[in-house]
């Protein structure tokens, strides 16, 4: 096991250099002079504009400036934004508000499905299954910034009943159609994830010899089924944690939650290269990271899975 | 010929029904019930798009892009009525001529997305699975890494640079496809490559070799036919996500140029701030387009899926023959273990062929 | 074998269906942008028919440049339109995907194409409008443009020795323009905007579109009114732009100020004369004092000028102190050493290398503000940690150390060592950041926010009857217009101003105004704006921004004549 999780995590390395060196060539390659665009319409002096590509070392041919920036993330020097912030401090000052949306949409996805998903499973073919088969693919088929925009306009606008914009902080209060928005399409698949595992397991033999036990119906459910179920949910779960955390760019553009993808769109509009490699490579390695935690978590969970190599 | 020998295990089984001239068939027989509605619904629905989409230039009143007629300007945002049944947008064109050449766009640009994503990642996956060794890792660490990325930066940050600030109709459409390419390869690389590991391990490639064909009529020959069993549902699964994408990119304002070509994702960004003022024709149409297409096709992918994974078959209970008939297969077939199984059984599922959709989902475009 | 022909066969047919959508994706995609002459007229807001245009007769297109991702693109298709109605030639708009690349098109001189241009003043002067963008060479004249007669008149406002001089100079330079055009004016944007009238009251907006914040009236609670996250560490020569000039002109007094009107008063300064219009004597006046007690006095100003203008420190302001001598872009220069001189602690002089006659009328920009001991390092150099939490001079300072937040709202008190003659009617401001007007809208009539200082697109037509007594729309200090290059085939010599002429002419600009613009834009007359002090509607030549068809026509086919378009 441990030298699994070492195997893995030597590998996050290459792909970190691998990424890095990716997007920073994209972003190198991205047309426009993000320079001159500092000095809005009129433009800046020749000298000035000189000046300013020097420092960021944007006069430098591809390799150097790339070396110069992996040098800078050794001292945890992340580079300077267009707007002379340290990339550390954007980073830290906006992450945690997307670790929050994060976490809240992760709580309403993983618990308003697997409790529709179990409910589902067992009663498979009635109504209630039936009737959130359909929601669940009309949900996958909406984008995200539709579902976003009709609650937002519907709750939030007309309604009032909760923040339409996260424009004054994100407040929990204020996260919860963002959350909700997020959360929508994942909930449709934990949905139907539980419950093709409740209907696997209903079946099994196990189930079969507690139910000729004797042991209650309710019993049944959340000892047996529930529990057994639930191992490729979490790890689904688990996974998705990762992809959240790695920045829902439209959904915080629709409800303007200071997050991580939303800067992130900012920077690529700019044209930053150290903004975007940046934040790009921290999202890398938190999606990296928690693909490596949900592995080991389904491996824990689940006995007859062993990493043998 | 003793390649199609239905014994021989691809990585999903099909029905060795007569069927087999046109692939997918037999699956469609396969199906009953609400299973087989929610199928032709699905086959329906994406017809009845790429339909609109070829017959564009008769169908729709005016071009995508036309903000006057014969009588003048059309005016903006005004609501449906004889001359333009469902309204102008904003910028002053008729809403019902950009659904329908939105309609082009998405079958357009996903079809080319599609076709370059097969086209390189899988004879990738069938080069990288047959050859393993240190170029097998490579490829397989640089799809990975391509994999981590979420999908929607990705495709933003290709879209900008293949499009270099040009505003041509092609220009956009191909930049579109690029992005939504580039991260749909390592999808297809991986099944592929997957497929093509349970593959090498069978007799016939061990025979083919023995008789001395050459490496490349093995894999393209032999071992290409039978990986690319799961391709369709695998492509059906991606074309949703690869519309829902192409709206993404339009929606934050990467996409297509309006003047270029009609895109239902820009139009929903243009219409966003039209709600709030009671003008709701410009931005519900749209939407209703991109749910109709997407939900065909995930309806389509949905079945073949369900229908393809034994598993979710109903245990007990009338079968219809086609069923039996493909129990019996599944049963037979299913004593002898196979890359693809024990692959599962050992390895994290983050690293499983396709399946159940959630292993797919990357927090793209949310 | 069977596989071989299938597959062969499939991809057959995929490559057969993406080739036909592809080839009339081409077609279709091919814009109807050039429609066939309409047989009636166009401009919504005649009701009669109009004559029908002249058959266009030749393939050449007029295209204006734009960027796509602004809402510019309904007026220029409408302005096009006109053209395209009124004289008859094929029209196009040349779309660049964002401002960003729009620029760069421009500065580099490879757009082919004229443009749109937009420019908002520093400071309430004529020459501001003018200098930049027309003189020779100018940091701003995209167009390239080069007239001696313009040069001369400029020059000679600048060595006026009176304001009635100097604007009587620039009007005289403003007929040159009228007969040149180096640009089409169009319209002036107007300032507009909306209160919440339930939660603030008192609300005057001033001559750069802004709101007196601190003269508000709340009855309590900060005033909330909507900005942008200042793209600048908050030093006053860094900042170039609105939203980082929100603060700063809030947080710094600086010698003079405006008041609404435009007009200038001294605010720290004592007096400022000159003999010569050269070298500037400036007294300051004794006792005021920055936030933190440090004294207001000819160091602060000498130090942070110097600072301001040293090429090192890359100021993106640092134009404003090119006329001082010394000053150099390329290589770093002391100005202090040079230009700047302190007589004693409340007087200091300014030499400039050329006369510029209304050189105190700048000195209200943000730029020339002066700055505390505390701001700098111990080279001299203001720092950046002064910059994200800076102390000034003025009615209102920052609500501690933490008021900036980034991409969220910025708090600012007032601030009780100021001295100066502007009043604070309110416990504090709050600027929050907004990324979409619509969104900041919304909260006004909600209540959750007290002003906005602009009206999204969408609520143009409404935002008088959802406000009746609490709107504004009037004149305001942006002035907008296209620019035709002067290198532009056609557009040269004789021809070129015959047809630039036949252009302005054809532009039924008070239909767009009313129509596309719901009346926050008002015809131009001239080349500046009316908020500024010496503006004239009634400069001889600007008949050619009068809405005329007949005549326009007739100077187009005069140009015809000299070099078929």
């Amino acid at each position: 096991m441990a030298r699994y999780v070492g195997q893995r995590l030597l590998q996050m390395i290459p792909v970190f250099f691998g990424a890095t060196l990716l997007i920073y060539a994209l972003v190198f390659a991205m047309p426009g002079d993000p320079i001159q665009a500092m000095g809005g319409e009129r433009g800046l002096p020749i000298a000035m504009a000189n000046r300013i590509r020097a420092e960021y070392h944007l006069d430098q041919p591809f390799f150097v400036q790339y070396w110069y920036y992996i040098k800078g993330v050794f001292t945890l020097d992340l580079g300077m934004s267009f707007q002379r912030r340290p990339v550390f401090d954007i980073i830290a000052q906006v992450y945690p508000t997307t670790a929050k949306l994060a976490v809240y949409a992760l709580a309403i996805e993983g618990i308003l499905g697997v409790a529709v998903g179990l409910i589902s499973g067992i009663r498979r073919g009635g109504i209630f299954d039936t009737s959130f088969l359909a929601v669940s693919l009309v949900v996958i088929s909406i984008p995200t910034f539709v579902i976003g925009f009709v609650l937002q306009y519907f709750i939030g606008l007309k309604a009032g009943i909760l923040p339409a914009t996260a424009t004054g902080g994100a407040s929990w209060r204020a996260l919860t159609l963002p959350a909700i928005t997020l959360g929508s399409v994942s909930f449709a698949y934990v949905l139907r994830l539980t419950r093709t595992s409740v209907i696997e397991t209903q079946t099994a033999d196990f189930v079969r010899t507690a139910m000729a036990k004797g042991v209650t119906r309710r019993k049944v459910v959340t000892g047996h089924i529930l529990r057994n179920s639930l191992i490729p949910v979490v790890t689904f779960l688990g996974g998705d944690l990762g992809a959240l955390m790695g920045g829902a760019i439209v959904t915080e553009g629709v409800f303007h939650v200071n997050g991580i993808g939303h800067t992130l769109y900012r920077a690529i509009t700019r044209g930053e290269p150290t903004t975007v490699v940046s934040i790009v490579t921290v999202l890398v390695i938190v999606i990296m990271i928690a693909n490596l935690l949900v592995d080991l978590l389904y491996a824990a969970l689940d006995p007859r899975i062993r990493y043998a190599k | 010929m003793a390649v199609l020998d239905p014994t021989s295990v691809p990585a999903v089984r099909t029905p060795p029904r007569a069927g087999r001239k046109i692939p997918g068939l037999a699956l469609i027989r396969s199906t009953h019930g609400l299973q087989r509605a929610m199928l032709l619904i699905g086959i329906g629905l994406i017809a009845f798009f790429v339909v609109v989409a070829l017959l564009a230039d008769v169908i729709a009143p005016y071009s995508f892009n036309a903000i006057r007629g014969p009588d003048g300007l059309f005016g903006t945002q005004l609501p449906p009525s004889s001359a333009h049944l469902l309204g102008t947008t904003v910028g002053g064109m008729d809403v019902l001529s950009r659904i329908i050449f939105g309609a082009r766009t998405a079958v357009l640009v996903v079809l080319l997305a599609t076709a370059m994503s097969i086209v390189v990642g899988v004879p990738l996956g069938v080069f990288s699975g047959y050859v393993g060794g240190w170029v097998d890792r490579v490829f397989v660490l640089v799809t990975d890494a391509l994999y981590a990325f979420p999908s929607l930066l990705m495709a933003i940050i290709v879209s900008v640079m293949v499009s270099r600030g040009q505003s041509s109709a092609f220009g956009g459409i191909f930049a579109a496809s690029v992005s939504i390419t580039v991260v749909f390869v390592p999808k297809y690389f991986r099944v592929i490559r997957n497929a093509t590991m349970s593959a090498k391990a069978e007799p016939y490639v061990d025979a083919a070799r023995v008789a001395g064909a050459r490496p490349a009529r093995i894999m393209f020959g032999h071992i290409l036919a039978n990986v690319s069993q799961s391709l369709p549902v695998l492509a059906t699964l991606n074309a949703s996500e690869a519309i829902l994408t192409l709206a993404g990119l339009g929606f934050l304002g990467f996409g297509i140029e309006p003047t270029a070509a009609a895109e239902w994702g820009y139009d929903l960004n243009k219409a966003l701030s039209d709600v709030t003022n009671g003008i709701w024709w410009t931005g519900v149409f749209p939407g209703i387009a991109i749910v109709l297409i997407v939900a065909g096709v995930a309806l389509v992918g949905e079945s073949l899926n369900d229908v393809l994974n034994p598993l979710l078959r109903t245990r007990g209970g009338a079968t219809t023959a086609d069923e039996a008939e493909l129990e019996a297969m599944v049963r037979s077939v299913a004593t002898q273990p196979t890359m693809t199984d024990t692959a599962r059984a050992h390895a994290p599922p983050s690293e499983q062929s396709p399946a159940p959709p959630s292993s797919d989902k990357e927090g793209d475009e949310r | 074998m069977i596989l071989k022909q299938r597959r062969i066969a499939a991809s057959a047919i995929a490559a057969l269906v993406v080739v036909s959508l592809a080839a009339c994706g081409g077609k279709g995609g091919d814009g109807d942008e050039t429609p066939e002459p309409p047989s009636d007229d166009v401009t919504t807001s005649e009701p009669e028919p109009e004559p029908e245009p002249p058959p266009a007769t030749s393939d050449t297109v007029f295209k204006i440049g734009y960027n796509g991702d602004s809402a510019h693109g309904a007026w220029v298709e409408a302005v096009l339109n006109q053209i395209h109605n009124n004289l008859g030639i094929e029209v196009d708009s040349n779309v660049y995907p964002d401002f960003k690349s729009l620029r760069d098109a421009v500065t580099s001189g490879q757009i082919e194409t004229p443009f749109r241009t937009g420019w908002q003043a520093d400071y309430p002067g004529l020459d501001n409008f003018l200098g930049p963008l027309y003189y020779t060479n100018a940091g701003s004249n995209d167009g390239k443009y080069s007239s001696q007669a313009f040069d001369d008149f400029v020059n000679e406002s600048r060595a006026a020795k009176s304001v009635e001089d100097s604007n009587a100079a620039l009007i005289k330079a403003q007929e040159v323009l009228f007969e040149d055009l180096p640009a089409v004016p169009l319209w002036y944007q107007n300032t507009s905007g909306v209160w919440n009238p339930d939660n603030v009251s008192d609300v005057v907006f001033n001559w750069k579109s802004v709101p007196v914040y601190n003269e508000v009236k709340k009855d309590s609670g900060f005033v909330t009114a909507n900005a942008g996250e200042p793209q600048n560490p908050l030093i006053p020569s860094l900042t170039n732009e609105v939203q980082g000039g929100k603060v700063l002109d809030l947080i710094f007094s600086m010698l003079v100020a405006y008041d609404n009107d435009g007009n200038v008063y001294n605010e720290m300064a004592d007096s400022i004369t000159s003999d010569d219009n050269i070298t500037w004597t400036i007294k300051i006046k004794d006792g005021q004092v920055f936030s933190d007690g440090s004294a207001v006095n000819a160091d602060a100003f000498i130090n942070a000028w110097d600072d301001g203008a040293l090429a090192s420190n890359e100021r993106l302001s640092s134009y404003f102190f090119e006329r001082i001598e010394g000053f150099s872009y390329d290589e770093d220069a002391h100005i202090k050493d040079t230009g700047l001189a302190k007589v004693d602690d409340l007087t200091f002089t300014v030499k400039l290398v050329e006369e510029v006659g209304d050189f105190p009328l700048q000195l209200g920009y943000s730029a020339f503000a002066p700055l505390p001991p505390s701001a700098f390092d111990e080279d001299g150099v203001v720092t950046e940690d002064f910059g994200a939490n800076p102390i000034g001079n003025g009615p209102l300072m920052l609500d501690g150390a933490d008021a900036w937040k980034h991409n969220e709202s910025i708090t600012m008190v007032p601030s009780p060592s100021y001295k100066g003659a502007q009043k604070v009617l309110n416990d504090g401001v709050q600027l929050t950041f907004y990324e979409s007007l619509d969104a900041a809208y919304v909260d006004v009539q909600t209540g959750d926010l007290d002003i906005i200082d602009a009206i999204p697109e969408v609520s143009i037509t409404t935002y008088k009857d959802e406000f009746p007594d609490s709107h504004v729309n009037q004149g305001g200090a942006v002035f907008q217009s296209f620019t035709i290059p002067q290198y532009l085939p056609h557009f040269e010599g004789d021809e070129g101003k015959l047809r630039r002429a036949a252009l302005s002419m054809a532009i039924d600009r008070a239909a767009i105004c009313d129509t596309i613009f719901q009346g926050t834009r008002s015809p131009a007359q001239d080349f500046t704006s009316p908020v500024v002090s010496g503006w004239s509607g009634n400069i001889p030549g600007n008949d050619v921004l009068t809405f005329n068809p007949e005549k326009a026509r007739e100077l187009w086919a005069q140009a015809d004549a000299i070099n078929p378009w």
